[in-house]
Order: C-alpha cells, then structure tokens, then sequence
C-alpha cells in the first residue's frame, strides 16, 4: 500500500512543473532558485548546515548539482519526546501559538489550541505527557529486526516474558543466530586490560525510566536534511537517528522523539531522494501554508516598527535560550545573523538595536526562508536541537 | 597525581557509508578481500546546553563527544563531504568474504598489529602517521546486515602519563589565536596534534615532528601541545593524544609537556601532564579494538534492512 502511494508521489512529482516565478510572499512556496539562495545564506550563516551533491544519479537537474540538499549531523536529541514534562506555562510555546494566531491563543477546554483547520499543531501546548507508563515498557516486536516470533512459537514466548529489564537482553537478539559463530569472547586474545582508557557506560533505557534515574540523559544524535520538494514548491525535512551508542536507530525508536501529536500523520517514513534510503519525513502537504502565516506575521511585525517587533514578552527569559524576545521577531533574528550584538541586549537596549535592524531590511528576504522553516520545524520535533540558529557557534 | 585517562573514540558510520561500502564489495572488491584504504572524519568533543535541565544543575551543559565518521567519500569516491570543523583521518580497510574469518582472532589481530607497527615504524619520518585507524568487516548484503569492527591502535606508555593539578577551560582569545595558528600549519591529515609555544599574542606553532629543535631554547613550562579532540569530557582528552604524548617521550625525550584539548566553543581543556622516568620497551604493546554497546571488546552489527531493503519496506507502512 505504502509503496503504491510512493510510486504515486514518484509520477506526480515527475509531471509537476519547476516552480518559476517567486510565490513565497504569496502563498508561502519557493522556486528551486530561492531554495538555493536561502541554503547559501543559512550555510554561510550557521555553518553547521552545508550542501551535499548526493548520489548523481538522483540530482535533480533544477537544483545545482553540488547543491542539492542541505545536511547537518549530529544535532543532539537529549530527552525522548515522552519524556519531557511540557506544561501550559512552557513560554515558548506560548509564544508559537500566539505567532500562528492570536485568536487561537487561548487552549480549548481538551488543553489543544482552538484553532482553525489550517493551523499547524503546536505540540508542547497543555500536552499531558503522563501517557500510561506501561506502555513504554512492552517490547515492541515489530522494532526487533525481522522478528522471529511469528516463525518461532517458543522465541515468541520467549520475548514474551521479556519484562522491563528486557530491554537490553531484546537489543542483542540478531537475526540468524545460527549464522554467527559464538559471540561472547571475541575479544579473546585481542588485548589486555587497559587502565588509561575512560570506560563509557550508558544508562541504559529502563536505568532512565527508574526514578532515581531520571535526571540521566540518553543522548541520541540525528542527521538533519532538508531537501527541496518539487510538487509542493517547499523545504522539506528529513531525519536519521543515532543511539548513544552509535547505532542507527529504528523505526519506532525513531518516532519516539516525534510527539505523538506528528508520528506517523505529520511525521512518515519515506525513501529520500537524494540517496532512495527510508528516513523519517516531515510531511510537505502544509508547510506553504505555515511558512505563509509566519512569514505574513513577521511581515506585519516588521510594518508595524520597533513597538512590538521582538515578540511580545521581550526578555522575559534572558539567557535561557538566546534572547528569548528575539526568537520569533525578524528583528531579532536580523540582529543575530548579521553579526549584531544586540542578542544578550537587555530590556531596554532592544528597542534602539530594532531600531537599527530595522534600517538594514525592509521587508522579508528570501534568503531568511530556512532560517524560518527551521523554527517551524523545531516546534515538530522539540528535543531535537534542528534550531542551530538561536545558538551562537564560535 | 591523577593518572591521565583517555576517552576512547566511538564510530559511527552513516547510511549511506554502507550503501558505498555495498558497491565497493560487488562492482570493485568482489572476492578480493585485500586491505583498501579509507578516508574517516574526526569531530570536535562539544558541549550543548540542556534546555529541560533541572534548577539544582546550574550549569546545564551537556558534553557530546565527537564521533569518528565514515561516509560514502570513505573509499575516495565522491560523496558525503565531512562535516565542518572536523579534520580526516586516514585507516585500513578490510572486508572479509565469510563471518568466519571476520570472526577469528588471529586475522584481526594479525592486522592490529600490521598498523601498530606502521604507526611505530613512522617515528622517524618527517610526518609520523599517529593516529590511523582500522576498519574490519563482513557484509551479508543480502540481508542488509553488516558486522564491523573499528579498532584505534594506542601505544601503551609505561610508566604511564599523569596529570599535575587540574583540567581547566582554556580561555576563549588563546583558543582563538590557537585556531589561526592552526591554519596557517595546514599539516596534511598526517596527524592531529602540533606544538605551541610561547606566550599570549606571541605564540608560535610547529609540526609535532620538530619537537626536539622548535623545544630547544623553551623552558619546560612553556611547551604545550594542541590537539584536535573529540572527548567532551571536562577531565579526560581524547584517545588520540596518547599516541602523540607516546610519540613525545619516545622519540624526543619529552616527558612533561602542556595540553591544550582544542574543543568547539567553550568545551576546551588544559592541564599539565608528565611521565615518570623510566626505561622505554623496545616494542611497546598496542591496544584500541572499540568496545560495543555492552561495554564489551567485541564487532557491532547494523541492520540497514529498514532504511534500504525494498521488500521490508511495505512492512511498515501503518
């Protein structure tokens, strides 16, 4: 079924026309050029993202061949999504939704945004995050590679009574055990003890779901691309997962950093195009919509003057993240890409550095597209660090 | 007197590393399972801020060690650029033709100590290769499974190194006179580490080969090394400074020097370390095979059927 809709999406992107003329204050799309202006100007801005020709032999002729899509690696993820205790108090959530819509602001009686059916989700609002602990610990059999239960009656009992404790034990079952000769002592004969080595030991995922654990962190890393979608004329955002060991992860481990708001509607897994591997996706159907509304607001910021151009509750947060008062407006965002010292500025300072700001740009620029795309993204997925953008790299 | 520990290097090859891996073995390699060279990526060890950190951890920092990466440009074919602010390392492939061979002690230790023995035998050159490192294999790429194994050959210093007092952060303007330096070096991917010496606004830099003659004229204090380090940890260098710190004592006598641990952004280290006296074996013993996720000296095993096997793919759809 999936690979019938795939190849559907194939065919169509095929018979899409290139996007010519600029749209993206219109109805929030790009053409291939303004993709490739804005990549130059995030890449040059937040080197931490760089271009990639990818496979030749799927480079996309409207698109430079050594610019095809842009990568970022190794972006921590330090908490499953499950895991973090976000609350109606979480500002920065506030500060989202108020900026998709101010009549959405406040939370219908189910804690959700009130919101009318083009609104994105923004998911950390009233979210309860106590889903029924029980669920996390049943080993979930479609995540251990080609699962031998179906095959195996016994294996299936088996992993059956794997309890909470089974979490490692189920990692280490392979398929083919009988292939592979005797696993236990490989090292056998390598080496000697070595006492100048530092020994890593991980907590492990169920040392985290202990109480006395819980300040332990599990850091995973992903691969970040954003690729340039012919059919919906937008970005598009793709992952690849790492667990603290350095293992890719899977599937299901994967949507664990996916609010259960986006995992598998929003959030799917699908082939890139550049290399035809299956990586988690965020779905393009809304992000021109989206990126409309955010660009419009902060279109409207800019007009209105340095009044309210940071965002509302300027400062109100310093330090926690940047200038939290510069996060969405374009002002702040202006400051700190060109280089501008206004990002610790205090309460009293912003007003003049709007000021200043505001003389460089009129109006939105394309090139601030991915820098835009990327905080939208970062509401999707909110433990996964994509917003390199806040943060200042030496 | 702390001894000195190192934080070994984790690997971490990407997706698309297997796939170039896959059409090395079946259009280049077919049956030929002799040595291939490869090219890795080493990342700088970081430091990130924990946004949901609790009030009583007021620092809220987070290390993230820098992996070693292998991507589809690790054959020298075109692919994957490496990411920025890292530097390439160079290493030995191997890939064996049945999980029986991949499996036997001998061969990989056979081929362990083929490159200790490079590393040892570069001494005396100009370019003292220091830090290569290993790549063993075996590809059942009809499953999409791949077991490997990563080994980072170290020379064990006997006695070993200690540290004098405490690791300290290295302020931001040395560090940033460090770097220019550092270009202006260019040494070519033969090894990581140089030397620095002299004082603030005024330091001067070398390849570690002209440690002997650049250190002349240098009181002891002053005679630091800088290395490119992936460890993130506020007490602990990275792995690859021990072949370095080895290289030092046996080959120019230095048994007490300075390390500055070049990290990204604030993350840098500094601390004194030195070297007891004493006799340098002949040939000294090598360790460095990757533990895996159990701790354990053992191969890993990725199992890419979800990301690349077509047929398995329908399986997930919901």
């Amino acid at each position: 079924m999936l690979s019938l809709q795939t190849q559907y999406w194939a065919v169509r992107d095929y018979l899409s026309p290139v996007l010519r003329e600029s749209k993206f204050k219109e109805h929030g799309r790009i053409t291939p050029e303004e993709f490739v202006a804005a990549g130059d100007f995030l890449t040059d801005k937040f080197p931490t993202w760089q271009w990639e020709k990818g496979d030749a032999s799927r480079a996309r002729d409207f698109l430079p061949t050594d610019k095809q899509y842009l990568i970022t690696r190794n972006v921590p993820c330090l908490r499953r999504a499950m895991a973090v205790n976000y609350t109606d108090a979480d500002e920065d959530a506030e500060k989202l939704m108020s900026f998709l819509d101010e009549a959405d602001e406040a939370p219908g009686p189910d804690g959700k945004p009130r919101s009318g059916e083009d609104d994105w989700v923004a998911t950390h609002i009233g979210r309860a995050s106590q889903t029924d602990p029980t669920i996390n610990d049943i080993p979930d059999m479609s995540d251990s590679p080609s699962a031998p239960a179906a095959a195996d009656p016994s294996g299936a009992i088996a992993n059956l009574r794997l309890d909470d404790r089974g979490d490692e034990v189920k990692e280490e079952i392979i398929p083919d055990m009988d292939d592979i000769p005797d696993m236990e002592d490989e090292g056998a004969g390598l080496e000697e003890e070595d006492d100048a080595a530092v020994r890593i030991v991980h907590p492990s995922a169920s040392d985290i779901k202990s109480t006395a654990g819980q300040n332990l962190l599990q850091v995973r890393t992903y691969d970040c691309f954003i690729s340039y979608d012919k059919h919906y004329q937008t970005p598009r955002f793709w992952l690849f997962g790492y667990d603290e060991n350095k293992s890719p992860l899977t599937t299901t481990q994967v949507f664990e950093d996916v609010p259960s708001d986006h995992a598998f509607k929003t959030m799917t897994m699908e082939p890139f195009p550049h290399s035809g591997q299956q990586l988690a996706s965020v779905h393009p159907c809304k992000h021109a919509s989206v990126m409309k509304k955010f660009i419009d607001r902060m279109d409207e910021h800019q007009k209105e003057g340095s009044g309210s151009a940071a965002g509302q509750p300027a400062g109100s947060t310093p330090g926690k993240r940047g200038s939290a008062g510069g996060r969405w407006g374009l002002g702040g965002m202006v400051r700190k890409v060109t280089g501008g010292s206004g990002v610790k500025k205090e309460e009293g300072k912003e007003k003049e550095v709007e000021a200043e700001g505001e003389g460089e740009v009129r109006g939105l620029q394309v090139d601030f597209y991915l820098v835009i795309f990327l905080k939208f993204i970062a509401s999707i997925v909110p433990t996964i660090e994509v917003d390199s953008t806040t943060a200042t790299t030496l | 007197m702390a001894p000195l520990q190192f934080q070994p290097i984790s690997s971490q090859p990407t997706a698309a590393f297997w796939s170039a891996l896959t059409a090395l073995k079946l259009d280049k390699l077919k049956l030929d399972d002799s040595q291939v060279d490869i090219t890795a990526w080493l990342e700088q060890g970081r430091e990130i801020r924990d946004k949901e950190a609790k009030v009583e951890d007021e620092t809220g920092l987070v290390g993230v060690d820098g992996v070693l990466g292998v991507g589809s440009a690790a054959f020298g074919e075109e692919g994957e650029r490496p990411p920025p602010g890292s530097i390439p390392i160079k290493g030995i492939f191997k890939n064996f033709n049945t999980i029986e061979e991949f499996k036997s002690t001998e061969h990989k230790k056979a081929l362990f100590d083929s490159v200790a023995d490079k590393i040892l035998a570069s001494f005396d050159t100009d370019a003292p290769d220091l830090n290569p490192f290993l790549l063993v294999t075996f590809a059942d790429l009809k499953k999409y499974v791949y077991h490997y194994w990563f080994a980072f050959p170290a020379l064990v210093a006997k006695p070993g190194w200690e540290v004098e007092g405490e690791w300290v952060e290295t302020n931001e303007e040395a560090m940033g006179e460090i770097y220019n330096l550092q270009d202006t070096l260019l040494i070519a991917g033969s090894s990581n580490g140089f030397l620095v010496r002299g004082v603030a606004g005024q330091r001067q830099v070398a390849p570690i080969s002209e440690a002997s003659s650049f250190f002349a004229s240098v009181p002891k204090e002053e005679r630091c090394i800088a290395f490119h380090d992936p460890s993130s940890l506020p007490s602990n260098p990275g792995w690859p400074l021990r072949n370095i710190l080895y290289y030092l004592s046996a080959q120019h006598g230095i048994r007490r020097i300075k390390v500055i641990c070049l990290r990204s952004g604030s993350a840098s280290r500094q601390a004194v370390v030195y070297q007891q006296e004493g006799e340098t074996e002949a040939k000294p013993q090598a360790v460095g095979w990757e533990r895996n996720k159990a701790g354990k000296l053992g191969s890993r095993m990725v199992d890419l059927g979800s990301v690349l096997d077509p047929a398995r793919l329908a399986d997930q759809a919901v």
